[in-house]
Parts: C-alpha cells; sequence; structure tokens
C-alpha cells in the first residue's frame, strides 16, 4: 500500500471538489481549502512516520506505464530526505489556508490555484522520474504568476513577471540539462534509479552539473540569480509569500541535490568550491542588504536569499553531515520563513495597511500576539538553540569546516548580521514609540483571528519540535544523504588498478 | 508495369474522392438547386455542406488506419496508417476552420467560399500521402492556389488583397524553389519517386549539385510550414485574410507540411537499405533543417515579442513552432518523425482552439491584445480555454504542449547525430523559447489580470464546440500524450524501416 503519493491525490481531490458549482460563498471555498491541506498534511505526517528507518531507501512507491517507448514511467516514492519535505509542505499549505482566512475576492480561483501550487510541490518532491520532477516543477509555476499578479500588492505586475521569467528561463537550463544527461547515460530512461546507475563520463559531468546547478539554484534563490525572490515574496498575498519562501524555493534546492549532486556526482566534486563560495556569498551580501531595508517585508524577503544560502553552502560541502544540514535548513527555512511572512504580510499588513519602518509603531502593545510570533520567529531565524535553524545551520557549519573550511569566514560574519537584521527589525518595527501628534498610533487594531493563531502555533511547534528533538528528522535524512555523499565520494576516488 | 487505378488505390483514395466530389456539388448545388433561396440561406446549406462532408472524409480515413500500407497510382502515392491519421487530422483540422466563417468571410459567393476551401484541403491530403516530387509538387499548389484566391476573398477589404498579394509572391517565389530543388534531385537520382531517389541518390558519392537541390527542396518547402525564411508573409496573412482561412494555414497547412516533410526527409533523403554508416546526402539535409529550426525559432520568438495584435502574434509564435517542429528532424529517426507529426496534430488543436475564440468575439476594434481584456470576468470559461491554449502553445504542464515539445528536443538529443552535435540545436531553442514565455504571458495578463473597462462581451454560441473539443484534446494529449504517441511512433516505424542506423 503505497501512501505518500495520496498527498497528490488527495489536492488534486480537493481543487475538483472546490470547483463544483455548488459552493457559492467565499466561507465554504476556505473550508474546502482548509480540508483538502489538511488531509494532505495528515498523508505527509503518515507517510514521515510510517518510513522504514532501518530499511532506507525509496519507499511507497508507485509505477505506473506512461510513456514507455520513451522510457518515461509514472513513478512516485519517497526517501528520508522525501518525507521531509513533504511534511513541510504540509505544514506550511494548512497554515498557509488559515492565514489566506481573509481573502473574499474570487476566493475560488485563489485556492484552486494555491492547490494547484501544493500539488505540484508535492508532485517534486515525490516524483522518481527525471520526466516526471520536471513535469511538476513547471506545473507549479503557472499558479505563482497569477497569484501574485491577481491578489498581490507593491508592484505586482513587475514582480509577478519576474518571478516566473526567471523561472522559466531557469527551467530551460534544466530541460536542456535533463535531456542531454539522459541522451549521455545512454540508459533511454528518464527513471532515476537507472540514470544514477548509468555512467556518464566525467567530462561531461563537469559541464552538465554547472547547467543542472545554476537552473535548479535560481529556484532556490541561489546569489547571484537571486534578485526574483525579494521582489516577489513583497508583491505576493501572504499565503504566496508563505508559499513561495516556505516550499518552492525549496524545489530548486531538492532538484540541485536530487538531481545535480545525485546524477552528476564528479562534477559536483568538481565544482564544489564554487557552490560553496555561492552559497557563503549569499548569506553574507543578502544579510547586509536586509540591514538597510525600510521595507518590513523586505528584511523577510533578503533573509530568506541569506538563508537559502545556507541551503546552498551545505550541497557545497558533499559530506553527510553537510547535505544533512542543508535538508534540514529547507525544513527549517521553509516553516520559519512561513511564519515570519505571515506576521508582516498578514498580521501587520493587513491592519495597519503599512510596512515601512518609521510608519509601524508601538506595535508591542498593540499586537502583541504578532510581536511574540515575531521574538519567537526571529529567535528561530538567528539560529539559537532550541530552534530548528540551529540544528541545521550547525550541521552546515560542521559540514563547511569538514570540506571547504575557508568559506566559514563570510558564513559567520553573515551570521553575525542575520542578528542585527532580526534584532533591528525587531526594534524598529515593534519598539519605535508613536510620534508626537500621530493620529494613527493610537488607533485600536483588529485583534489577531483564531485561525491566524492556530496557523502561527503550528509553525511555531513544527520549529521548537525538530529543533528539540531533532532525532526523528534526522533519523530519516541522514541514510538518504549518506547515499548521495558515498555516490559522491566513490566518483572521485581514483579508479583501481586492473 | 502496375496499373495506376487498381480497386485497392480507388479504395485507399477514397477520402481525397469523397473530397473532390464534395468540391463540385457544393457549387452545383447552390447553383443549380437553391440559386433562388436568399443569401443567408444559401450560407447556412453551404457551410454545412461542406464542413459535414470534410468530417466525413476525416472519418473515411480514420477507418483507413488499419488497413495497412500500400502503394498507388503507380508508385506516386503511398496509403499507410501515417498518412491516413495526418488525413484524418488535415480533414477535421479544415472542417473545423470552415466552420469558423462567418456570412461576412464568404460575402456573395459562399459556395465559392468553401469549395476553394475544401480544394485546399484535399491538396494538403494528397500531400499527406505523396511519394513522388510530381505529385508533392501538385498537391502542394493545389493547396497553394486555393489559400491565395481565399486570403484575398475579402473583396471589398484592401488588406485583405495586400495579404493575398504577400502571401502569392512569398508563395510563388517558394515554389520556385522546390520546384528548381526538385528538379535537380530528380537529376542526380535518375527518378521522381521517392524510393527512386532513395536508391539513385545514395548510389554515388554526392555532387555540389545534390547539396543545392537538397538546400532549395526543404527551403520551398519550409513556406507550407511557416518556417523561416519563407514566413514574411504569414503576419498580414493571418491578420487581415478571413478568419477560417488564416485558420486554416495556421492548423491543416502544418499537418501536411509536417507529413510531406517526413516523408520527403525520411524516405527520399534517407538511403533505402542500411549503409552501414552515414552518408553525405543525409548531413545535408539534417544541417538544413537545422539552420532552418534555429532561424525559424529566433526569428519567430523575436517577431511575436513586437506584437501588439494578437492575429500577428499568433503567427510569429506559427513561424517559432515551425522551428521546433524542424528540430525533430534533426533526429533522423522515426521515433522523431513521429514526435514532430505528434506536436504538428497538438499544435493545430491550440490553434483551432485559439481561432474559434477569436472567432467568438466581436472583432470591430481591431486586432489589439486588448480584446481579451477583462474576459475572465465575464466568461470565464472562455478565459480558461484561451489560457489553457496559451500554455500549451508555451510548452508548460498539464497541456500536450510541454509534453509535445519535450518530445521534440528529446529526440533531437537522442538522435541519430548524438547529442554532442544537438546541443547547439537545442540550446538555441530553448533560449529563443525563453523569450516566448514573455509574450504568452502578457495575453494571460490581459485575459486574467486587467479588469473589464466597459459593457458585456459574449461568445457566439456556434464555436463553443470546437473550443471545447480542443480543449479536450490539448489537455487529455498533456496528461496522458501516450495514447496518440504511441501508435504514431508504431506506424511511424514500418514506415521507414532503414532510418534508424
Amino acid at each position: 500500500m503505497s501512501l505518500v503519493p495520496w498527498t497528490i491525490w488527495l489536492t488534486l481531490a480537493g481543487m475538483a471538489i472546490l470547483s463544483l458549482p455548488v459552493w457559492r460563498h467565499s466561507a465554504q471555498h476556505k473550508w474546502v481549502a482548509l480540508i483538502t491541506a489538511l488531509s494532505g498534511l495528515a498523508m505527509a505526517t503518515i507517510a514521515f512516520l510510517s518510513y522504514d528507518i532501518s530499511a532506507g531507501g525509496v519507499q511507497g512507491g508507485l509505477s505506473l506505464p506512461w510513456l514507455p517507448s520513451l522510457g518515461i514511467s509514472f513513478s512516485l516514492g519517497a526517501d528520508g530526505i522525501s518525507v521531509v519535505l513533504c511534511l513541510l509542505t504540509g505544514l506550511v499549505a494548512v497554515s498557509g489556508v488559515l492565514f489566506s482566512w481573509n481573502i473574499e475576492k474570487n476566493s475560488r480561483a485563489f485556492f484552486l490555484l494555491f492547490l494547484g501550487l501544493v500539488g505540484g510541490v508535492y508532485g517534486v518532491f515525490l516524483a522518481n522520474d527525471l520526466f516526471l520532477i520536471f513535469f511538476f516543477y513547471e506545473l507549479a509555476i503557472i499558479p505563482k504568476f497569477f497569484l501574485i499578479a491577481i491578489w498581490g500588492h507593491t508592484r505586482k505586475d513587475y514582480a509577478a513577471m519576474k518571478l516566473v521569467l526567471y523561472s522559466l528561463v531557469s527551467s530551460a537550463a534544466v530541460l536542456l540539462g535533463i535531456l542531454l544527461l539522459v541522451a549521455a547515460s545512454g540508459t533511454g530512461s528518464f527513471d532515476m534509479q537507472s540514470l544514477a546507475a548509468a555512467k556518464i563520463s566525467e567530462p561531461v559531468q563537469i559541464w552538465l552539473f554547472p547547467l543542472l546547478f545554476l537552473g535548479f539554484g535560481v529556484l532556490a534563490g541561489l546569489w547571484p540569480f537571486h534578485t526574483w525572490a525579494p521582489t516577489g515574496h513583497v508583491a505576493a498575498p501572504t499565503a504566496a509569500s508563505m508559499l513561495l519562501a516556505g516550499v518552492v524555493m525549496k524545489l530548486g534546492a531538492y532538484g540541485c541535490l536530487r538531481v545535480a549532486v545525485q546524477l552528476c556526482p564528479a562534477g559536483a566534486a568538481h565544482w564544489s568550491g564554487w557552490v560553496c563560495a555561492l552559497g557563503a556569498i549569499a548569506i553574507l551580501f543578502a544579510a547586509l542588504i536586509a540591514l538597510r531595508q525600510r521595507d518590513f517585508k523586505f528584511v523577510i524577503g533578503y533573509s530568506s536569499v541569506s538563508h537559502m544560502g545556507f541551503v546552498i553552502l551545505g550541497l557545497g560541502t558533499l559530506n553527510a553531515t553537510g547535505l544533512a544540514g542543508a535538508v534540514m535548513q529547507m525544513f527549517s527555512h521553509g516553516v520559519i520563513a512561513g511564519l515570519l511572512f505571515a506576521v508582516v504580510g498578514r498580521m501587520i499588513y493587513e491592519r495597519t495597511h503599512t510596512r515601512m519602518f518609521g510608519e509601524l509603531s508601538d506595535l508591542r502593545h498593540r499586537l502583541p500576539f504578532a510581536f511574540w510570533t515575531f521574538v519567537l520567529a526571529g529567535a528561530a531565524s538567528m539560529g539559537l538553540p532550541g530552534f530548528s535553524g540551529f540544528i541545521a545551520e550547525i550541521q552546515v557549519l560542521i559540514g563547511t569546516w569538514k570540506s571547504q573550511a575557508i568559506w566559514l569566514v563570510p558564513t559567520v560574519l553573515g551570521m553575525a548580521v542575520t542578528f542585527a537584521y532580526t534584532l533591528q527589525a525587531l526594534h524598529q518595527g515593534f519598539f519605535t514609540p508613536a510620534a508626537q501628534g500621530d493620529t494613527h498610533a493610537s488607533e485600536q487594531l483588529p485583534s489577531i483571528t483564531l485561525p491566524e493563531k492556530v496557523a502561527a502555533l503550528l509553525l511555531l511547534s513544527a520549529t521548537l519540535w525538530a529543533g528539540l528533538n531533532p532525532e526523528p528528522l534526522n533519523r530519516r535524512i541522514y541514510p538518504a544523504v549518506s547515499a548521495i555523499a558515498e555516490r559522491v565520494a566513490a566518483a572521485t576516488a581514483p579508479a583501481p588498478q586492473p | 508495369m502496375m496499373n495506376p487505378l487498381d480497386w485497392n488505390t480507388l479504395l485507399r483514395l477514397l477520402p481525397e474522392i469523397l473530397a473532390g466530389l464534395t468540391l463540385f456539388s457544393v457549387v452545383g448545388v447552390d447553383r443549380g438547386l437553391i440559386s433562388h433561396w436568399g443569401e443567408q440561406a444559401r450560407f447556412t446549406v453551404s457551410r454545412l455542406f461542406a464542413c459535414g462532408a470534410l468530417a466525413a472524409c476525416a472519418l473515411v480515413s480514420l477507418a483507413e488506419i488499419p488497413f495497412g500500407s500500400s502503394v498507388g497510382l503507380a508508385g506516386a502515392a503511398v496509403f499507410d496508417p501515417l498518412s491516413s491519421f495526418a488525413q484524418a487530422a488535415i480533414f477535421l483540422l479544415a472542417s473545423g476552420s470552415l466552420w469558423l466563417t462567418s456570412p461576412e468571410d464568404a460575402g456573395e459567393h459562399p459556395a465559392e467560399f468553401f469549395a476553394l476551401g475544401i480544394a485546399s484541403a484535399l491538396g494538403l491530403s494528397l500531400m499527406a500521402s505523396a511519394r513522388d516530387l510530381i505529385l508533392l509538387f501538385i498537391s502542394v499548389e493545389l493547396s497553394g492556389l486555393s489559400l491565395y484566391a481565399l486570403c484575398a476573398f475579402h473583396k471589398k477589404s484592401a488588406a485583405s488583397a495586400e495579404a493575398a498579394l504577400k502571401y502569392f509572391t512569398i508563395g510563388a517565389v517558394a515554389s520556385a524553389f522546390t520546384l528548381y530543388g526538385f528538379g535537380i534531385l530528380m537529376s542526380q537520382a535518375g527518378g521522381t519517386r521517392f524510393d527512386e531517389i532513395a536508391v539513385g541518390l545514395f548510389s554515388h558519392p554526392p555532387t555540389l549539385w545534390t547539396l543545392v537541390g537538397v538546400i532549395f527542396s526543404l527551403g520551398g518547402m519550409a513556406f507550407k510550414i511557416t518556417a523561416a525564411p519563407m514566413h514574411m508573409a504569414a503576419p498580414d496573412v493571418y491578420r487581415h485574410a478571413p478568419l477560417p482561412v488564416a485558420s486554416m494555414i495556421a492548423t491543416a497547412s502544418k499537418v501536411g507540411a509536417a507529413m510531406a516533410l517526413i516523408r520527403l526527409v525520411g524516405h527520399a533523403l534517407s538511403p533505402d537499405v542500411p549503409l552501414g554508416g552515414w552518408h553525405a546526402v543525409q548531413d545535408f539535409w539534417v544541417i538544413t533543417a537545422g539552420w532552418l529550426a534555429a532561424v525559424s525559432m529566433v526569428l519567430g520568438n523575436l517577431g511575436a515579442l513586437a506584437q501588439q495584435g494578437f492575429r500577428r502574434l499568433i503567427a510569429y509564435s506559427g513561424v517559432a513552432h515551425a522551428g521546433y517542429m524542424l528540430v525533430a528532424l534533426f533526429s533522423c529517426t522515426p521515433q522523431g518523425y513521429a514526435c514532430l507529426l505528434f506536436y504538428s496534430v497538438i499544435y493545430a488543436a491550440a490553434n483551432l482552439g485559439l481561432f474559434a475564440l477569436i472567432a467568438g468575439r466581436d472583432e470591430s476594434e481591431g486586432d489589439s491584445l486588448r480584446r481579451w481584456q477583462g474576459l475572465a470576468t465575464h466568461s470565464p470559461a472562455a478565459a480558461i480555454a484561451l489560457g489553457v491554449f496559451i500554455l500549451s502553445l508555451a510548452g508548460l504542464p498539464p497541456t500536450a504542449g510541454f509534453a509535445g515539445k519535450f518530445f521534440l528536443f528529446m529526440s533531437a538529443a537522442g538522435g541519430a547525430l548524438g547529442w554532442m552535435q544537438a546541443t547547439p540545436l537545442l540550446a538555441v531553442g530553448l533560449l529563443a523559447s525563453c523569450i516566448g514565455f514573455y509574450y504568452y504571458l502578457r495575453v494571460l495578463k490581459y485575459a486574467f489580470v486587467h479588469g473589464v473597462e466597459e459593457g458585456e462581451a459574449s461568445m457566439t454560441v456556434r464555436v463553443l464546440p470546437l473550443v471545447w473539443i480542443s480543449l479536450a484534446v490539448v489537455l487529455v494529449l498533456g496528461v496522458a500524450p501516450n495514447f496518440l504517441l504511441a501508435p504514431m511512433a508504431q506506424w511511424a516505424a514500418g514506415l521507414f524501416p532503414s532510418a534508424s542506423l
């Protein structure tokens, strides 16, 4: 009995039910979307819990012939990395629906696109066939455009177009890489296992790897191709920012790991220094930019790029510790970024209608729930012990120390700047007293609603759970990333003399 | 000596014979039986008759698929499942395009309009089964001449006449190229039948003349599939020709040209018996096709980028798509040829849907992209259909365009030349298609994001069945491409036993 694919089926079923004309009120649309997201989360949780750690490998498989003549099958399955990321997707999807409880305009279309995006993301994480990965990867692009262009704000036309063009252009690089990879492997099959088993010569891997890694990396906010991310996240409606920063950026990182590193291990070994450099630069560079932002949401947007730098850095280490840290950071940042965007985009902006520092005053007293949520999420974002960010970043740092220690310098500087901009945002956003004669400042703001509280607590408990008890996550992640690290080690080991 | 018209040939020519009979009877009925009726009634009868008969031809062609393959007309024509399928598609697309005709399009001579439409469908259908340079040329001309006349059918519109003149001029140049190329091929190979050429060309080392013949033949044929550099008339034709004519050129014509090209390169320009190696003649046409593809993809996408009019945009995107299709020729494998035909069919389905949507709305405000403004607000179903067709052209899932484009590029990467040689072409194609995303997104933005200004715009009910059928084709083949691709690959594999090296 394969349970994992049910995350996709249930999301699709929810979309079908949502498009029935019997639902006339936005409240009904929300409940259908919430139940769909919850059932997806339930399936992801069951898949996570029932994953057999001792057996390892890809489990819960499903393989149907799709295009047998072209070596393409509809093949789904989850390994330790996939179950963790599916769990993340479920969490962010549920809290995204809850944070969208105030959507009234075209709510049916909004939730259809939202669920379409979620379904595409589940698909990428679960696909076990290169064609299918690319299919779902592209499927997730179009909903983003509409979610931002229709429901967004702040230069939404520009941001939507920029984000989608970045995604599409980078996916063209991915497509070229995939086609050449399959052709060069000589297997005539898109199945991940047979591609992993194929021998691709080292020079070919060395120039295929950048194509695939950069192609996927754009979606992961890889510096210097990250600029779509802050503008896109800022312009998107809250639920879409949460999904974008929370899981869509992970699609790119997942592709880097699953396709680029796993299928081109020799290429990865060749370029690992460059990958680490890009990751470390992103951590410091984006953190410095975040320090200078006046718009609260841009701070969060750049902090996302900075945190994704840890994922890239972890991928560049190519050892099990660093790779596990990268996967853990995907989970951790997915939860934390969702939370931060929810605080700024939903709790604050929807009430004060501004996100500019200087116009936000005394929110500590006016929105205490938002304040405490931000304090905790900010602490998690800075990587304080007890939160998931700590577990993730410490592993990345150890992994880097083992392989490319030089890049720890900008990384640690970047972490210091992270403290600075988080505390500065906390201060300017919540502690600034009202200016003299500012009538807005004394206005009573609508209090935080129940759906917002439930969603915030869900995400907070996720980051605390992963931070205080990382074992369940690590025990699933480690075997999977160790296998990849061993592939890299085997690819770089000198060939045994006959 | 083979009898040119035996019973089997007559049976396999049944769709063409039916179409030919309809051609004359449409005019006959109009002139003889109902000439005293009102103009509107005559128009309705002619349209029903023509579209019904073409749909019947399509059904007969489909029914002939299980009959296997045979050669007829003294070896000039081949009847096989792939041709029968292409013919069915051509007749269906022609029937659908003609169904979009409005009384204004046909003017005061409705029967002539439909008769010309049928004549061009007949020519395209013969193109799909031509196995001889002479028959191929005649069928190209039959469809071409009818389309030139149809382009100018808006007799009172100077723009329509201008479009027709441009189309005719470029078409005449292309015909001259084709004829010269065919002539050289014939002189080099010592025959006009494809099997003779396949033996003759490969029995001796190629000369410079062979190269010229190949380039001229393919360059001329590029006109029928609107590939660059024979694309210059397309924007005007798409914009100013009567809508059903533009639709015919964008849909049926592409399928016919795709099938003719497949047969020309796969049969005539590939060795009849495996040579155990690569022959320079193959180099000639593979490289020519690669250049045509690259130039079409780049020029088409760049051209579309600058367009403000929707029909002109579709015209340039059609040039780009012709380029994508030619990429599959680079593979030189039956699998690649099947992917090419598959793509031409789904491309045509999406385009037919788009033209049906255009026909369904008042066009009095001109051709601007603005015509779609607010579509999502007042007719959401039509907006979703438009979105799906545009996504299919852009090559995004879950539409057939995604699968089709993937297969085109994949077949080139896995082709006979090897993936290293295909890499530059693939890179150019993918870069060019990135340009395409921008203008497709612009269309979606008008339809979904920009609000309505004023008024209610409704869709004409007549076009809706076509929209839904095209939508179903594009979505079903997007999710289950194997449904069509597997049989096509099987048919193609049977056709060119020696093509796989």
